[in-house]
């Protein structure tokens, strides 16, 4: 065991980054890039959630795929189309807050397969979460093959602000192609958020195999009674009720492949805070009937199992449909009490 | 070849071979066995008959871009032998002479093995004569010696009815040059000397249509052909000696002929809207490409591109002979100047929408937009390239969110209900996924059956069972009046599934916290929606519209 001096192994690791990135043609390794750097917005969606823009370095990263997955195939359509939606709502924002004035929007790229979710996808519904429909181009294709293909031509549009594909089944290989295209075409004063949406097209399902994404998350919903305690939840904390937080989390953790072990802590706390007190939910006969409340937000439990160059995390978040921003929710579990209900 | 024919199977056409022993077409095939015990017979359906004179028709754009069919005795007919026309003129320089091209095209229907007449004449009917009636193959009539050409032809070479024909037969009249020798009013008061009225205006027709057909065969008379493809604006065509194949060949081809194109609509002052790119095969197929921009070009590299999009589809055979490129549809080009920062105004049109659309169609590409209606189905309308370009931005965002506020304002105005409902009066989000069809669900019946202004506790959708922790609403979003039978009183759930049918929707939230839109419909005609408690008249109907998440 010869173990290489100290400072060295760092040389090389950053002189092979550098060699990679001037293969692939991207600008510059995350890890090497100076901390100043990284607030750069320019080349990076942010959040504005200070916890997700920290472990993204500074945000979705623009002109590089980034990947989005349902955790429950056939019933998460919504919670994936909600999130892309919002994320192109949140590039819109950044690009009316960088160019103001601006007399018509930049377009926007939304390629659906006729047969999945995204075909029924409403203008309406994307005026609700803020996005502008007047700058989408909806784009219908009938397989995967030619929506890669529609993402490769969309690409070649000078102005575009991002690109949402929805495909079923994506190889290692189609992404980095994706990536080289999408890393020749790019522009130094606009980026491109560019998502690959993975749908299951009737009993095909996606598979989490490898690709060159830059990020990959996986969206599940948030069962809401880990989210409303029932008032005086906080007192019940700390009873010997010790079982169910943890089953709680184990409930939220997704997927045969990670389960248990990409619990994140932050969520694992903010689910025991949730569920301390919450009712649960095997006991039918106890159900209250449902409450009659106001739904002004859609929420997510984001896991991001995937960053180049990162580290996996997930978080629970909501995108508000009066201030349409992100926010994440283990800061509504701190307020405690200003929790809805 | 035999077609069956009121389920009697009888000879469509023979070959001379057959026909020298005694097959007839249009006898009964078993008289033709009969006749030539031998007899080898081919079923043919005429819909391929018609094909196969189509396809031939459009082979013969090679030589002209004005070829018709000839109505007068379609193939599909027992006996009936495929004609076309062809308006050549100004084409014929470019095969060596009329004579040339004459013989080039039976030439090349020889090789087929098609047994094929051609002529050629100052009118069009006059060259059908010579073709059908004349004695060699190959005629071609010079430029105003059309008279003395079909003076020695029978009459039947006029496309006449069979009854003039035999009327004139009876009068000894059987060439045409003895018609023409005639005086035309005489040939008419001729025809006119039978004794009943009803027969004299017979015979005045009659006389009527054999000196019209006489005009038109020596041009005397306008007599126009209908093209297969309409006309182009701007056009060029090149062949070639030796096959080519290569998808290069093809495109330098393409650089070619859009060297000599181009220019001409520039020149215009327009752009191309719609180009069609022509290929003939070695083997007579011909394959045209469309190629449709949504904003006037005259950019070479452009209409290449889109054409080197289509070519993997392209099936050359053995190679091509000949490529045409014709511009459809050319329109006024608005000059714009340069900017000298590229990019520094995104416009809303890009070359990238043409590729998409030439390769997906033209409804695959569409931009959605609000309509100020109610009805979440019929509020928004997905507008193609096209129309969206034509349509000037304005400022939609929030309008629609209004809108549904003031709807709830009015329709919801009893402060009761409104109490009950619990509402504020703000605007209500809408689902991101609308279901294509609103899709009804089961509510179990062992849970009380909820009414009125609630969602029931759960339901059953899509194989799985939800149980409602949250809900919001209603919302009572009602079709446009006057697109309402019944005007405004609406439909209801007792109107036909087509029409939009109001609705009262809710946002719910179950269990597991995916958001849906509900919708609950009444069918009760007399109070479709219950009465003030909100107790409903009759059973509701459940559907989920859309998903929010």
């Amino acid at each position: 065991m010869s173990t290489p001096p100290s400072g060295a192994p760092d040389h090389t690791l950053e002189s092979l980054r550098a060699l990679i990135a001037q293969v692939e043609r991207r600008p510059a390794p995350k890890l090497s890039r100076p901390v100043a750097e990284q607030q750069d917005h320019q080349r990076a969606l942010p959040f504005e959630v200070a916890d997700i823009d920290a472990a993204l370095q500074g945000g979705m990263e623009y002109d590089v795929l980034q990947e989005v997955l349902p955790a429950r195939t056939e019933w998460d359509d919504g919670l994936t189309t909600a999130f892309s939606a919002s994320l192109l709502a949140r590039r819109q924002q950044e690009d009316q807050r960088l160019n103001p004035g601006q007399n018509q929007p930049a377009p926007l790229f939304w390629i659906a397969q006729h047969d999945t979710a995204g075909a029924g996808l409403s203008a309406q519904g994307l005026v609700s979460l803020g996005l502008d429909p007047q700058a989408l181009w909806l784009v219908n294709v009938r397989n995967d093959a030619e929506a890669l293909w529609a993402f490769e031509e969309v690409l070649d549009h000078p102005d575009a602000l991002g690109v949402v594909c929805e495909v079923c089944h994506l190889e290692l290989a189609q992404s980095h192609r994706l990536n080289l295209k999408a890393a020749h075409t790019a522009r130094e004063d606009r980026g491109r958020l560019l998502l690959a949406l993975r749908r299951h097209k009737g009993a095909r399902r996606p598979q989490a195999n490898p690709t060159a994404a830059a990020t990959r998350w996986r969206l599940a919903s948030i069962p809401p009674h880990l989210l409303a305690p029932n008032g005086r939840g906080k007192g019940r904390a700390g009873t010997p009720e010790l079982r169910r937080p943890a089953r709680d989390a184990a409930a939220l953790s997704l997927g045969p492949q990670d389960a248990g072990a990409a619990i994140h802590p932050s969520l694992q706390e903010a689910s025991a805070d949730f569920a301390a007190g919450g009712p649960a939910p095997s006991a039918h006969a106890l159900t209250p009937p449902p409450a009659h409340h106001p739904m002004r937000q859609v929420r997510w439990r984001a896991e991001m199992f995937r960053q180049r160059g990162g580290s996996p995390a997930s978080w629970l978040l909501e995108w508000s449909y009066e201030t349409h921003r992100f926010r994440r929710l283990s800061e509504l579990c701190a307020v405690g009490s200003a929790t809805p209900e | 070849m035999t077609v069956e024919r009121r389920n009697l199977v009888i000879v469509h056409d023979a070959n001379p071979v057959a026909r020298a022993a005694g097959a007839q077409p249009g006898q009964p095939l078993t008289d033709a066995r009969a006749l030539v015990p031998g007899l080898r017979s081919v079923s043919v359906d005429p819909a391929r008959i018609e094909r196969a004179w189509q396809a031939t028709a459009h082979w013969l754009t090679r030589y002209t871009p004005l070829v018709a069919l000839d109505p007068a005795s379609p193939p599909t007919d027992v006996g009936g032998a495929a004609g076309f026309v062809l308006d050549v003129s100004g084409c014929s320089h470019l095969f060596g002479g009329e004579q040339g091209l004459l013989r080039d095209l039976v030439e090349r229907m020889h090789a087929w093995g098609l047994p094929a007449r051609a002529a050629m004449a100052d009118t069009p009917l006059a060259a059908w004569g010579l073709a059908r009636c004349g004695d060699a193959p190959v005629q071609c009539v010079p430029a105003g010696e059309t008279l003395p050409a079909l003076r020695p032809l029978p009459v039947t070479a006029l496309n006449l009815p069979d009854a003039t024909v035999e009327a004139l037969d009876r009068l000894g009249l059987r060439r045409i040059g003895d018609i023409v020798a005639l005086d035309r009013q005489a040939l008419g008061q001729r025809f006119s000397e039978k004794l009943t009225r009803k027969q004299a205006e017979q015979a005045r027709t009659t006389s009527e249509r054999l000196l019209e057909a006489l005009d038109r065969a020596l041009g005397k008379r306008p007599d126009a052909i209908t093209p297969l493809l309409p006309a182009a604006s701007y056009a060029a065509r090149k062949l070639f000696h030796e096959p080519i194949g290569t998808a290069a060949s093809i495109e330098q081809t393409l650089v070619d002929l859009m060297a000599a194109v181009l220019p001409m609509v520039r020149r215009a002052g327009q752009g191309v809207r719609q180009a069609m790119v022509s290929l003939y095969r070695v083997d007579g197929a011909r394959q045209d490409i469309r190629l449709r921009f949504h904003r006037p070009t005259l950019e070479p590299g452009l209409l290449l591109r889109l054409f080197s999009e289509q070519t993997e589809t392209l099936d050359v055979g053995f190679g091509l002979d000949a490529v045409g490129l014709s511009v459809q549809r050319a329109e006024t080009m608005q000059e714009s100047q340069d900017s000298l920062l590229s990019h520094s105004v995104p416009g809303r049109h890009h070359p990238v929408l043409d590729r998409l659309t030439n390769r997906l169609g033209a409804e695959a590409v569409a931009q959605p937009t609000l309509r100020p209606r109610h009805d979440p189905r019929e509020a928004e309308l997905r507008q193609s390239v096209e129309n969206a370009l034509a349509t000037p931005l304005t400022a939609v965002v929030g309008v629609s969110q209004q809108r549904s506020a003031a709807a709830l304002d009015q329709d919801l105005g009893d402060p009761e209900i409104a109490a009950q409902a619990g509402l504020r009066r703000q605007a209500q989000p809408r689902p991101v996924i609308l279901l294509a069809e609103p899709q009804p669900v089961q509510i179990d019946d062992a849970q009380p059956l909820t009414s009125g202004l609630r969602p029931p506790h759960q339901f059953h959708w899509r194989r799985q069972h939800h149980r409602l922790v949250r809900w919001s609403g209603p919302e009572r979003l009602t079709p446009a009046w006057w697109d309402c039978p019944n005007g405004h009183l609406g439909t209801y759930a007792s109107s036909p599934r087509s029409l939009p049918v109001t609705k009262d929707y809710f946002h719910v939230e179950d269990e597991e916290g995916r958001q849906f839109w509900m919708a609950r419909t009444c069918s009760s005609p007399t109070a479709p929606f219950g009465d003030r408690t909100g107790q409903a008249a009759g059973r509701p109907h459940w559907t989920v519209e859309g998903l929010f998440a």
